[in-house]
């Protein structure tokens, strides 16, 4: 979601109005996008890039609209850490990054000089280092100058250049995504919808992992779902609930032509009225990001602080892989049907991690049934992580079990138990 | 209704009934009985309102204590839901501290004051002891209050290596822990949320609040009015603040006590001496003229938007206009381009060198105030580098080999100023700094461990510029002191 510095709303009664970019002329896009082309595979830093877009939109005085495009730009851009791993051709030294390649110049520095280079003799102690620890002078330069020059390489997602009209179609995306995000109230129409049941049954799928209250009026061609959480919580309207409505209304929004949407928002601490369909000439044709950067939609709430550390344990510990959440549907031969927590996706290779939290006993049974049963129909690549409290129930399983307690420190069990389901 | 009756032979008269109710962060209060008596006693307690809604008294916990033991002398009986046992139970203290005298004196002081009062002592005084003291004295469920995730782990070290208490008993919440325990550490970003107040309300009867300056804060100053701890204990060098809210640590937390000032203890041997050189320096033509010519964009903008304003008035109102309006986003820049100039000019990083070449075998920290140019003095000198994008195990490993002398030069921007236990040095070189006299007190605080010669503290000051203004203002405790 865009920080709210990239969101060009302003009060208009009661109405929380946007400023979209397709207001402005495409020309103007086209350029931004020329600047990101540019630099496409070049090490760039983002305020470079956001003083860059500045002097296209030269004309607008509100800075949030140059950071909306930025942001927008960014979808269709990713970011890469300059990784260029440096090796001591001389010294049999580990270097796992550029630090450890500091540490030992600075030890260097303090075995030869005391404790600091005097300016007058930086260039010939740095080539005596280079020499002596068979290193480039000039990449050893960019390693120690890396807090003053740090930057990204830029690299294109797609295979080729966006054009104008699918940028302002994903900041619409993103506008329409951030009022939502600060929103505690939503009613949307969705008009001539072929399969009401499969958007219904998604919409309450996500609505229940979200904990918002989701109802439904079916009238002929129409469905109206009024979205909101539950209120007495709260003395006032908090628009803690914006995270979830967006969670699953945007999907949706993305997938249906025809819809109305109004929401109640709160903005700069007033309650506003926030409405737009598909129909609107600037704001109504959305395009979702993950089209372009082949992301899930992965803004749902974890459903438990566990949950949430296992995901970023997982993206931490496996680099090399792609880390999903709930991605996969597995259908066993006799119909069971399983959608496993986490899918680690290692060049086609998928192993399935199943997070089994303290809950009550009966579910810690059948869940440890339901997971033999998959084992037993051909699905071996499971592993469970499970609360130490539970343990006893998956004694004996012929599966991986990693036990976990307060502490979490389960990393180096299921790198071990990842590894020898990899082969 | 509890009817009032006449003590007869020494007993206590029975006035009424006071039933005390936790309601979410407050303390609902109810009474039966002598109304009138009861009305004027919670009218005069601080924190106390009447709720027409429920037509009880609403007060904060922080006040539970007081309105309990007055009501009790006015005969009343209370009946609470608030938890009272608040005793360790049968966690065992192993005194080894030491206290020096000054620290004694502290401890008799606050000790007259009911334990309550913010201690404020030198950086490297001993601050913490007289906490842990407190704990083994008082002996009942402590929390302690720090500002970071590494002041923490420095804590329950100290726990327990001064007072022998086991691993068991000590609790931190914050840093992915969430355990509360007989003494428990967390820090002000944690502790201020609502589901540890709501827990933690009716745990602890004694509270230390590490770095207490931080309290007074908007959002950190709930967690004092929401513990019904009796006995609280602030910790800080520097108690005043710019935005004048220090005053709030006086209600709150206790009286001020001020401890043996920095004088007194580098007289008496328990800090350092050290020797203080102000150097001034001048930035090159070029530079010069390129500050002027950045101060211009940015004055210029502010006679014409603000005529009436200046200084820092002028400044805030720039910062405002700065998501919207083009100009002043570049008035911003052109300002923070000229600081940048003025902190750290070629005049400078020359002193420097000549500096670093007259304390070679002396372990030295230098303090910047920009990441940038920390990074800068970093690259040139080969020095080892600490600042917030440091990751925390190269920090550790900077650290320990600065401890053990494998290096003997540090250069950092701000992240060593407080909250961060740094090996010794005998020299500290301030190439810039904020205005903020805590900034600059930390700061010297860190070359004051007792040694065998003088600790030498320099300042880079950049003549003709703000720098210079920056200098004056930062030091005015040091001059009071």
């Amino acid at each position: 979601m865009i920080p709210l510095n990239a969101f060009p709303a302003y009060m208009y009664g009661r109405e929380l109005r946007l400023k979209p970019l397709a207001k402005y002329p495409r020309r103007i896009i086209g350029e931004a996008i020329d600047i990101f082309e540019r630099r496409n595979r070049h090490i760039v830093r983002k305020r470079d890039l956001i003083e860059e877009i500045r002097r296209v939109l030269r004309k607008e005085h509100d800075l949030r609209v140059t950071n909306l495009l930025y942001y927008s730009l960014r979808v269709f851009y990713g970011v890469e850490e300059p990784k260029d791993i440096l090796k001591f051709e001389k010294k049999s030294i580990v270097v796992r990054d550029e630090w450890d390649i500091r540490m030992v110049f600075y030890d260097w520095v303090q075995k030869n000089y005391g404790g600091f280079i005097p300016i007058e003799k930086r260039d010939e102690a740095i080539e005596r280092f280079c020499g002596e620890y068979g290193i480039d002078k000039e990449k050893l330069d960019s390693v120690l100058a890396g807090g003053i020059l740090r930057g990204y390489k830029l690299v294109r997602r797609i295979t080729r250049p966006p054009t104008p009209d699918e940028v302002v179609s994903v900041s619409n995306f993103l506008l329409i995504e951030k009022a939502l995000g600060l929103s505690n109230y939503a009613t949307v129409v969705f008009r001539d919808i072929d399969m009401k049941g499969a958007l219904m049954k998604d919409l309450l799928f996500r609505s229940k992992r979200a904990r918002l209250l989701l109802d439904f009026k079916v009238e002929k061609n129409k469905l109206v779902c009024y979205l909101s959480g539950p209120f007495q919580i709260f003395k006032h309207p908090s628009p803690i609930y914006g995270e979830g409505i967006r969670y699953i209304l945007m999907g949706a929004l993305c997938r249906h032509n025809k819809w109305w949407l109004r929401a109640s928002v709160r903005y700069r601490k007033r309650s506003l009225i926030f409405g737009v369909s598909s129909s609107n000439p600037l704001l109504g044709r959305i395009k979702a990001p993950w089209e372009y950067t082949g992301d899930t939609y992965n803004v749902r709430p974890f459903d438990s602080e566990v949950e949430r550390r296992l995901y970023y344990m997982l993206r931490r510990m496996f680099p090399e892989s792609k880390v999903i959440r709930e991605s996969d549907i597995l259908q066993t031969p006799d119909g069971t049907i399983f959608i496993p927590d986490f899918t680690l996706e290692f060049d086609g290779d998928k192993i399935f991690i199943e997070l089994v939290g303290f809950w009550t006993e009966n579910y810690a049974r059948k869940k440890r049934e339901k997971l033999d049963k998959i084992y037993g129909q051909g699905i071996r690549e499971i592993v469970a992580v499970v609360d130490k409290k539970l343990a006893r129930y998956f004694r004996g399983a012929r599966f991986p079990v990693v036990l976990y307690d307060r502490e979490f420190s389960i990393a180096r069990r299921l790198r071990e138990a990842v590894k020898l389901l990899k082969g | 209704m509890v009817a009032s009756y006449v003590a007869t032979s020494g007993v206590p008269v029975l006035t009424g009934v006071l039933f005390i109710r936790k309601r979410e962060l407050e303390l609902e209060i109810d009474f039966e009985g002598w109304e009138s008596k009861a009305i004027l006693a919670l009218s005069n307690i601080p924190f106390v309102r009447y709720d027409e809604y429920t037509d009880t008294y609403r007060a904060l916990p922080c006040v539970y204590w007081e309105i309990r033991d007055r009501f009790r002398r006015m005969g009343f009986r209370v009946e609470t839901e608030v938890n009272e046992d608040l005793h360790v139970g049968d966690v065992r203290f192993r005194e080894r501290i030491n206290l020096r005298q000054y620290q004694r004196d502290v401890i008799d002081r606050l000790s007259r004051k009911g334990f309550r009062g913010v201690v404020v002592l030198p950086t490297g005084a001993g601050k913490s002891v007289i906490g842990m003291y407190a704990i083994s004295r008082l002996r009942c469920r402590t929390l302690v209050v720090v500002p970071t995730i590494e002041l923490m782990h420095q804590w329950r070290w100290k726990i327990r290596k001064s007072l022998g208490v086991l691993d068991q008993h000590i609790g931190a919440w914050g840093g992915g822990r969430r355990d509360i325990r007989e003494i428990t550490i967390t820090t002000y970003q944690s502790a201020c949320r609502r589901d540890f107040l709501l827990k933690a309300m009716d745990m602890f009867n004694l509270v230390i609040f590490d770095e207490a300056h931080h309290l007074p804060a908007e959002t950190y100053i709930e967690i004092a009015k929401r513990l019904i701890a009796r006995y609280r204990i602030g910790l800080t060098a520097t108690p005043r603040r710019v935005d004048m809210r220090d005053r709030l640590l006086t209600i709150f937390v206790g009286d001020i006590i001020y401890g043996a000032g920095m004088k007194t203890l580098i007289e008496k041997g328990f800090l350092a001496r050290y020797e203080y050189e102000k150097i001034r320096v001048s930035m090159t033509k070029e530079e010069y003229e390129e500050y002027k010519g950045l101060m211009r964009i940015y004055r210029k903008y502010v006679e014409e938007r603000f005529p009436n304003l200046s200084g820092r008035a002028a400044f805030e109102r720039v910062v405002k206009m700065a998501w919207k309006d083009r100009r002043a986003k570049e008035a911003l820049e052109a300002r923070m381009k000229a600081k940048s100039i003025a902190m750290a000019p070629k005049a400078k990083i020359e002193k420097l060198n000549e500096i670093l070449e007259k304390h070679k075998r002396d372990k030295v920290i230098i303090f910047t105030r920009l990441k940038r140019t920390a990074h800068l003095i970093s690259y040139l000198f080969g020095i080892p580098v600490i600042t917030s994008d440091v990751p925390k195990s190269v920090r550790r490993r900077i650290f320990s080999m600065f401890e053990r002398g494998r290096i003997t030069k540090i250069v950092s921007a701000e992240a060593l100023d407080e909250g961060v236990d740094v090996p010794d040095a005998s020299v500290g070189i301030i190439v810039s700094g904020t205005s903020s006299e805590r900034q600059y007190v930390q700061r010297v605080g860190r070359v004051l461990r007792p040694k065998d010669k003088p600790a030498k503290i320099y300042e880079l000051v950049t003549a003709k510029s703000f720098d210079e203004f920056l200098s004056k203002a930062r030091k005015g405790l040091i001059r009071r002191e």
